[in-house]
């Protein structure tokens, strides 16, 4: 499993995740590139923000955050 | 049905000037509690609680004292009805009880014509004067016996009973005496 | 990786070249003190870290000696290093040239490199690239240890960072703790600016700003006091501990300071039984009307007077009108032209009730129906419901004798307050109870006062009874007693501190709900989910990070505890704990000795030393896991504390781990008493191990004569 999958996996598992936003751990994607598909907004986020920092290619502070802020604020 | 009691707690009694420093060295403004109010060497909580015990000493000593003219007269505007409520200390115990007995003892020691007052001969406003004078003079009278004891001994009231034992010995018998056979606490 | 070969050439006191052949697993280098083991150590240490600095220092003088002036020759320290079949040279080597008698010049270091594979084939490569691609420097810096005093690899505040860099996952997760915070702020910045364009809230919000403002800073106030506390009290108690470690009689000491301890806290409990403040009482407990019964009387007795000539006069009054309307309304006159009662009493209830049962309960009396008893009542009852209902015509027509009635409330008052005299008469009974019962507590705090002064008296005689020197042991006494205070406040303060930074984080709670509140209110609801979500992914990110850091502490923490088992097997059964602090927000740790839970300040070098190997071997093993790959580790001296019983059980423990390891140890060494000559002790022989050399000078030496110092090596 690529490190990025690996870091994906660590965040989604976080108990938050099913107690708040109760999303079962079946539904939990496996990967970055499934996670990225998602329609639950957190996961989407989660995917758009490790994608960024341990993508191939990391971005910058500034791209990330108008990546992440605008996809949350159209999703909601 | 008319209250002269609901007219009265609305009112800010006053104090004569000369008393001031007493009320900066015996009562905290703030609402100190506890160990905070010992450390300051403060007594009173606020300065209400001080007004309510020269009034109650005065009463019981029938130490009627009206302010003379040519003092000033000084209050720290803080109406009847808001002293010791629940809403700013929480610690403590509601004052409502003891205000409606401060009232009695001012209707008590009153002279006043409620026939004419019911008769509208004499109006609500000048029967609430009239207590609030009452009330003045009473702790006049209990604030300058107290400023007596501290011209005597400034420590005076360094011992925790004193203000109770000043008030117990306007009766009968003086039972705080028998608490001082042993040490104060701190020495332990 | 292993070391294959160390040679030394004409470095300090080795002259010529010297070659250290080593094998897998345990090799051991004995040599009694000065006779050239830490000059190996120093040598090895050259080789991967050495700087061009004073390098005439580390001529060997012998040669230096020996070679003609204007001759030069080579000094240089080599590695030979095998990993996965490859060889690799490493050596770092300068030339001296002999200028004059004593004094050399040399030339800058050369750190060369030469890989040799499996068909034998050389190729020169970068020395420095070679060695941080066999032996990355990082892994170096846990395989090296010089002497007891620098194993303690914790002291540094870097030190944990590293080893997490190294070894743990956690490293991954710091940047999205970072960034997590860095994409909350923004939307909550962006939710901000879009609550503050709503007027209506703009005082409200910027006060609440104001306040958490004050309040965060207030807790990272107490949090220092906090933290400092903490280290306070640790000092303390491992002061106490020192000082406890001179007393013959541990055990002793132990109780007597349990029950010291007992009894200041039932001092303490009685102490807050007893309620002294008096003045207080006099408002809250409504001490203050002790005397006021005759007052409550001289006031009833006017109320009920007024009362009386009030209706003394309505009553003549109402006469009189009687008269001018025709006795309109037929009063129920009272005996002797007596003035009535208050029409409302007995009350409307009370009057049907007695109506109903035909019997005045006032006067006791039947009342039959139609009896003129009953009649009275009934009118009473029907003047009162008349009164209640006719009132605003008649006062249409009529101008009333009384405009105002404040009598009734004042009745009212009067009657509620009748209840509670009772109450009153019962105060200085009350007060005088409170009295005795403070003074009994006083009392039993004097006994128990005495009694502190006599366990003191006792835990004194036995820190009198201690081993240590007599005038050391006065400081020790009178400080004793005065850590046991400081740690008694320290722990108070303690509880204080955690009380108010629990109450500021209720308030800042509450504070920041109010704000949220106002964002809904105000702000546009996709800024306020947004952020939401944000602060969600933020609280993941950091207890993601946190789980990952203390799952590595968990796994060090294991491991060593596994090492430091086995070290000290049959004797001390304590625990290392590694205690993660953070400060100031750089996560740290400290490494502690717990025994049954308590820490265990003072360990004795023995202990402390094996601890610290413990760890050492811990982060060794973490090494060969996560780079599959053993790497060797070189210690000197680390037993010096052991005792040669320990040392050999720790050899033989050491000699079961996998990866490679050089010793240098000054233990298994006889001296001839008469003929100073040194030999090698028969118990060498039991100790399990690979290889072994024996570092000895060459004699006859002369201790202040460096030109006749050349130490040999000798392949065991």
């Amino acid at each position: 499993m690529a490190r990025k999958d690996e870091i994906l996996k660590s965040f989604l598992t976080h108990p938050l995740l099913e107690t708040k936003y109760e999303i079962p751990k079946e539904e939990l994607p496996a990967t970055i590139r499934e996670a990225i598909k998602s329609e639950i907004p957190i996961i989407h986020a989660i995917a758009l923000i490790v994608e960024g920092l341990d993508g191939t290619s990391p971005v910058t502070d500034s791209v990330l955050r108008n990546q992440v802020t605008q996809f949350l604020n159209e999703a909601l | 049905m008319n209250s002269l009691f609901d007219k009265w707690k609305t009112k800010i009694p006053k104090y004569s000037e000369v008393h001031k420093e007493l009320f900066i060295s015996l009562s905290q403004k703030f609402g100190a509690e506890g160990e905070k109010k010992i450390n300051l060497g403060k007594h009173f909580s606020t300065n209400y609680e001080l007004y309510i015990y020269a009034f109650f000493l005065g009463l019981y000593n029938n130490e009627f004292a009206p302010i003379p003219e040519e003092e000033k007269k000084i209050d720290f505007s803080h109406a009847i009805q808001n002293w010791g409520s629940k809403t700013t200390i929480t610690t403590r115990k509601d004052f409502t009880k003891l205000q409606e007995h401060m009232f009695i003892a001012l209707v008590a020691k009153t002279e006043m014509d409620l026939i004419a007052l019911e008769k509208g001969d004499l109006s609500e406003d000048d029967a609430v004067k009239n207590l609030l004078k009452t009330m003045e003079s009473y702790t006049n009278g209990g604030l300058i016996l107290i400023r007596e004891k501290t011209d005597e001994n400034p420590n005076h009231f360094l011992n925790p009973t004193s203000f109770l034992d000043m008030i117990l010995d306007t009766g009968i018998e003086k039972i705080s005496k028998i608490g001082k056979k042993t040490k104060p606490i701190s020495a332990a | 990786m292993i070391i294959k070969k160390i040679q030394i050439d004409n470095y300090l006191c080795y002259f010529d070249s010297n070659i250290f052949e080593l094998s897998e697993g345990l090799n051991i280098i004995l040599g009694e003190n000065g006779e050239g083991k830490t000059k190996f150590f120093e040598a090895v240490d050259w080789l991967f870290n050495g700087t061009n600095r004073e390098l005439e220092m580390l001529v060997s003088a012998k040669k230096l000696e020996e070679t003609e002036v204007g001759d030069s020759f080579r000094v240089g320290v080599a590695m030979t290093v095998e990993q996965y079949g490859v060889k690799s040279i490493i050596t770092r080597s300068f030339l001296a040239k002999k200028e004059k008698v004593n004094e050399c010049s040399t030339s800058t270091f050369l750190l060369e490199g030469i890989e040799e594979n499996n068909s034998g084939e050389r190729n020169q490569v970068d020395g420095a690239t070679l060695l941080d691609r066999i032996f990355p420097f990082q892994i170096r810096k846990y395989s090296m240890f010089k002497g007891e005093a620098e194993l303690n690899i914790f002291e540094s505040d870097s030190a944990l960072a590293n080893l997490i860099n190294l070894f743990s996952e956690a490293k991954h997760y710091d940047k999205y703790s970072e960034k997590g915070a860095f994409l909350r702020e923004k939307a909550e910045k962006a939710v901000e600016e879009s609550s503050k364009q709503d007027k209506k809230n703009e005082a409200t919000y910027s006060r609440l700003e104001n306040d958490i403002l004050q309040l965060n800073f207030q807790k990272n106030h107490y949090q220092v006091y906090l933290s400092t506390t903490e280290e306070e009290i640790s000092k303390i108690e491992g002061n106490l501990q020192l000082a406890e470690s001179h007393v013959n009689n541990a055990e002793a000491l132990q109780t007597l300071n349990n029950r010291i301890r007992k009894i200041e806290d039932e001092i303490a409990r009685k102490t807050n039984l007893i309620d002294e403040e008096y003045t207080t009482s006099l408002f809250d407990e409504k001490w203050i009307l002790v005397n006021f019964e005759s007052y409550h009387k001289e006031f009833s007795n006017k109320v009920s007077a007024h009362s009386k000539a009030r209706r003394e006069l309505q009553s003549k009054f109402d006469q009189q009108k009687g008269f001018k309307e025709g006795a309109k309304k037929t009063k129920a006159d009272l005996l002797n032209n007596a003035i009535p009662l208050p029409i409302g009493v007995p009350s409307k209830s009370h009057m049907e009730e007695m109506l109903n049962d035909e019997i005045c309960k006032v006067c006791n009396r039947e009342a039959k129906k139609g009896s003129e008893p009953y009649d009275f009542m009934f009118n009473r009852l029907k003047t009162y419901l008349e009164s209640q209902v006719v009132e605003e015509k008649e006062q249409a027509n009529d101008e009333p004798l009384f405009k105002f009635n404040y009598t009734n409330r004042l009745d009212n008052l009067c009657i509620s307050h009748e209840d509670n005299l009772k109450n009153l008469r019962l105060t200085r009974t009350r007060i005088k109870d409170l009295f005795a019962f403070n003074d009994d507590r006083k009392k039993e705090i004097e006994e128990h006062t005495e009694q502190l002064e006599k366990e003191k008296g006792e835990r004194e005689k036995i820190l009198g009874n201690s081993s240590i020197a007599e005038e050391k042991l006065n400081d020790v006494l009178k400080n004793y007693t005065a850590w046991q205070k400081d740690l008694k406040s320290q722990n108070k303060n303690h509880v204080d501190y955690l009380a108010l930074l629990k109450n500021i984080e209720i308030d800042l709670k509450a504070k920041k709900e109010e704000k949220d509140k106002i964002d809904t209110s105000s702000a546009n609801s996709f800024l306020i989910k947004t952020r939401n979500i944000l602060r969600d992914i933020e609280t993941v990110f950091l207890d993601t990070k946190k789980q990952k850091f203390e799952e590595f502490i968990d796994k060090l923490q294991t491991k060593s505890n596994n090492f430091f088992k086995t070290i000290n097997i049959d004797a001390f059964t304590g625990t290392i704990i590694f205690k993660p602090k953070n400060f100031s927000n750089r996560p740290i740790v400290e490494v502690e000795l717990q025994e049954d839970g308590r820490t265990f300040y003072k360990p004795n070098q023995s202990l402390l030393t094996s601890m610290h190997i413990s760890i050492l071997f811990a982060i060794s093993e973490l090494a060969s896991e996560i780079k599959a790959e053993n790497f060797p580790m070189i210690f000197d001296a680390p037993t010096s504390s052991f005792g040669e019983n320990k040392t050999t059980q720790f050899l033989n423990l050491i000699h079961e781990t996998e990866n490679q390891k050089i010793l240098l140890i000054k233990d298994f060494l006889l001296t001839d008493k008469l003929t100073k000559n040194l030999s090698i002790k028969k118990e060498f022989e039991n100790v399990k191990r690979n290889k072994a050399f024996w570092v000895k000078l060459e004699r006859p030496f002369d201790p202040n004569n460096l030109k006749t110092i050349n130490s040999q090596v000798i392949t065991l």
